[in-house]
């Protein structure tokens, strides 16, 4: 199992950053990462099993370059889950590109909502597919389903999409959770299609 | 010839009359809570359904019972044309369980030795009148199943 920090290549801006080493080494063999998968020394494997971060495999697969169904590296780590890493130590940048020096309201409320969700022992991915901010899991996505839609908001803007949004979350099964910051402490509200009504 | 009419029974419901009594002067809002207890109490059969004011949030709400034994539900009914943010959503839980306005006299909206189903049923009534009903709690609320 390879220790010591993980190697990243930053991305400018708000992109996050990218993971390419295989096996200890710079890579470009394919990686799948699946449910079961044992005793490999993958630094992908080491993020999503050991630090809880999933991120994006977004690389064609050499073997099977003319399909997006499976996907390899490199994997992408969006901005809160580049912040979060290298605030833990987990990760060495091994290129940086000059970042944006103006950090939005938007991204530190992500990036706080991310933090503690994920101190509360969740694993969180893209929630784009469900016009969400992020999926939330109790486990590794790959063996559980999502039990939230987080939907990140500040905190004294009207909820536009509240209505179909519920909808969206009733149709899928899934909870909605409305998470925003006050004070320096994040809020949530859960909210459930009541299926008596 | 007069002209009938047609809306002139709604306007002089009189759960309408009592909720613009208390002069909170929403009229979006109150047209959502009467759409909402008129689907309570009529198509849904619920019982006990009493209406409410609270002056913080300038808002009517409702409480009821699904059946005679089960407990009490707060249920905010809430106009789509007026969306609100996380900082009001937050409010309605202590705001509806504080002391209220009804059309009895000033009391508490539930009574101690009831029970209170835990959050708060938001009805979100459309431009149609169509509802939809979310139960809402504070904090991460993880699934029973």
């Amino acid at each position: 199992m390879s220790k010591g920090k993980i190697q990243a290549v930053a991305q400018g801006g708000v992109c996050g950053a990218l993971v390419w080493r295989a096996e200890g080494k710079w890579s470009q063999r394919p990686v799948h990462i699946s449910a079961g998968e044992m005793g490999v020394c993958s630094d992908v494997y080491r993020l999503r099993v050991e630090w809880r971060v999933v991120g994006g495999l977004v690389g064609a697969l050499p073997v099977q370059p003319r399909q997006s169904g499976q996907l390899g590296l490199p994997l992408h780590l969006s901005p809160e889950e580049l912040s979060h890493l290298l605030e833990k130590g987990v990760l060495e940048l091994e290129q940086e590109t000059p970042p944006d020096d103006v950090i939005t309201r938007e991204q530190e409320t992500r990036a706080a909502v991310f933090g503690d969700l994920w101190e509360n022992g969740f694993t969180l991915t893209s929630g784009l597919k469900y016009g969400a901010d992020y999926l939330v899991y109790q486990g590794d996505p790959a063996l559980v389903h999502s039990c939230f839609l987080a939907l990140v908001l500040p905190w004294k803007q009207p909820i536009a999409t509240l209505t179909s949004l519920c909808r969206v979350g009733s149709k899928v099964v899934k909870a909605l959770l409305l998470c925003s910051v006050e004070k320096g402490v994040v809020q949530y509200q859960t909210l459930e299609w009541d299926p008596i009504l | 010839m007069e002209q009938v009419k047609e809306n002139s029974w709604l306007l002089n419901h009189p759960k309408l009359l009592e909720m613009q009594s208390y002069g909170l002067g929403n009229s979006a809002q109150i047209q959502a809570a009467l759409l909402t207890y008129l689907d309570l109490t009529e198509v849904k059969l619920w019982g006990e359904v009493k209406v409410h004011s609270c002056q913080d949030l300038k808002i009517i709400y409702l409480t009821a019972r699904e059946k005679e034994e089960s407990p009490v539900r707060v249920v905010v009914p809430l106009p789509s044309t007026e969306p609100l943010s996380m900082e009001h959503l937050s409010r309605l839980h202590s705001a509806t369980r504080r002391e209220g306005e009804s059309a009895e006299g000033r009391e508490s909206a539930v009574s101690e030795e009831e029970e209170v189903q835990e959050g708060v049923t938001l009805a979100l009534v459309g431009r149609d009148s169509s509802i939809l009903y979310c139960q809402m709690w504070p904090g991460v609320h993880l699934p029973i199943s």
